[in-house]
């Protein structure tokens, strides 16, 4: 029953609107004329703002067409009423606060929204910025790391010119390892050799020196000798005589 | 009838329910503070599962919940030192609950599970308690020496250590009392201004504008008070963890 009125409700709703659609169809043109006649006041421009704040209000209410728009209003007024009257919802001191949270939760979104909105892109933009510098960062250590191992691009080259002259250096080490050896070798013969040498020498001339003592010894034990000494002078007068004549 | 503005916090019985010693009863209270347990978790459970949220392309919504678990980090880390990392979920989980606890209350006809001093004073008495073991463990009877400040002249140690031992156990009380308290008194202060509003706006709705707005002003303090006694309950519970980890 409730409904079928509310139903009632609405179409009677919906006859008033158009008929007053008419109404406004009507009286367009006289409208249009007063409207070109104060086009130079500035009452034109206040009528004209609250036409659009009017119409924005109706444009922010749901459905397409002024038929469903007016139809929302009437079956919204109408359950309110019937669950009013029903007693379904009681209006007291809840609905006070009920309108004050839905006026604070409506403040706070419209005047919220905007600065939440502009804090989160600029947190979006530190974090895209700190991950893009993060990136490029990463990116010139990647390249200078290329770049230094493009440096050792020959690598193999260079490696093997390095175990070539590293074998070439031991074996001339190897060699004047050898050489070393030889020389110790060597002077260690003529060390030899030349103590040897020494010895040879020393015996040579102790033996010299022996010869000559005897020698010595012997011509003066002869010189001792008077029959020696006698043959001595009378060779040495020989020879004067000899030299004489 | 004199109408009494603490009706509002009559906790009744939605599903009984007695075992032989406790009533396990499902009250609006505990189905309140169920519901902000659910909320608490979906809040973050969808901030970290949004499809589209990426490292960079974070929604407002994922930025806010990690801007509020970032602000509660700092002070967990400030208060509490080099061990914040161990009690980081524990704070950040009362913040939260805590939080969402008095924030349903003040949608109308929701009901706030802090508002009855049982929970606060169960949560706080527990958490007391649990600081108290905490420092038992760590420095063992040496933990006694929180009752005595360093320096104390030996005349004044009995009289300190009775002074210092009641604060200690007040600590306990003044944690859920205050937040009960506050939340108590908002609601209850909103729940008066609202019964004057109704009355008056049957005499003249013009006159009812001035206060009505007054009364949104007020909505936006509770709010305040809502979000301020969540951090500052996490804040002292954090320093009574830092005062049972450092002896003074």
């Amino acid at each position: 029953m409730a409904f079928r009125q509310l139903l009632g409700g609405s179409k009677a709703l919906v006859s008033t609107h158009s008929l007053a659609l008419n109404a406004t169809k009507t009286f367009a043109p006289k409208v249009t004329a007063q409207a070109l006649s104060r086009s130079f006041s500035t009452s034109n421009q206040v009528s004209k703002s609250s036409e659009e704040k009017a119409t924005s209000i109706i444009a922010s209410l749901p459905g397409d067409s002024m038929v469903t728009k007016t139809g929302y209003i009437a079956a919204a007024t109408g359950l309110t009423a019937l669950l009013i009257s029903k007693e379904i919802y009681v209006f007291n001191e809840e609905t006070v606060i009920l309108a004050a949270f839905a006026s604070l939760v409506t403040l706070l979104y419209t005047k919220v929204r905007e600065p939440m909105k502009q804090w989160g892109n600029e947190y979006r933009e530190t974090l895209r910025d700190t991950m893009n510098s993060a990136r490029q960062q990463h990116l010139e250590l990647v390249d200078s790391k290329i770049s230094s191992l493009s440096q050792l691009s020959n690598i193999n080259a260079v490696n093997s010119d390095l175990f070539a002259l590293s074998k070439e250096i031991v074996k001339m080490e190897a060699e004047i390892f050898e050489k070393q050896q030889e020389i110790a070798f060597i002077n260690e013969v003529k060390a030899v050799l030349d103590s040897h040498v020494r010895y040879e020498r020393s015996v040579r001339e102790s033996e010299q020196k022996q010869v000559a003592e005897k020698i010595v010894t012997n011509i003066r034990g002869l010189l001792k000798n008077p029959k020696f000494q006698q043959d001595l002078v009378q060779e040495c007068l020989a020879d004067l005589k000899a030299k004489r004549q | 009838m004199l109408y009494n503005p603490l009706e509002q916090f009559t906790v009744n019985k939605i599903i009984s329910l007695y075992t032989v010693y406790y009533s396990m009863s499902l009250t609006n209270s505990s189905l309140y503070f169920i519901i902000a347990a659910i909320i608490s978790f979906f809040i973050f459970k969808y901030s970290a599962n949004i499809p589209y949220v990426s490292l960079i392309n974070k929604n407002n919504y994922s930025i806010l919940t990690e801007s509020l678990y970032k602000t509660i980090l700092k002070m967990v880390k400030e208060q509490i030192g080099d061990k914040y990392t161990i009690y980081m979920p524990l704070i950040f989980s009362l913040f939260i609950i805590i939080l969402v606890s008095n924030l349903v209350g003040l949608i109308p006809y929701g009901f706030s599970p802090t508002a009855l001093f049982a929970l606060p004073l169960g949560l706080s008495v527990t958490i007391i308690i649990s600081v108290t073991v905490i420092g038992f463990v760590k420095y063992h009877l040496k933990y006694f020496s929180v009752l005595l400040p360093s320096g104390t002249p030996l005349g004044l140690v009995p009289l300190l250590l009775v002074v210092e031992l009641l604060s200690y156990i007040a600590r306990a009380f003044s944690l859920g009392i205050r937040l009960a308290a506050n939340i108590t008194s908002g609601h209850i202060l909103l729940n008066i201004i609202s019964g004057f509003l109704f009355k008056t706006s049957g005499i003249a709705l013009l006159f009812v504008i001035i206060p009505f707005t007054l009364f949104i002003a007020l909505t936006g303090l509770e709010l305040i008070v809502a979000i301020l006694q969540a951090y500052v309950w996490s804040i002292l519970t954090c320093i009574y963890i830092k005062d049972s980890l450092i002896l003074h």
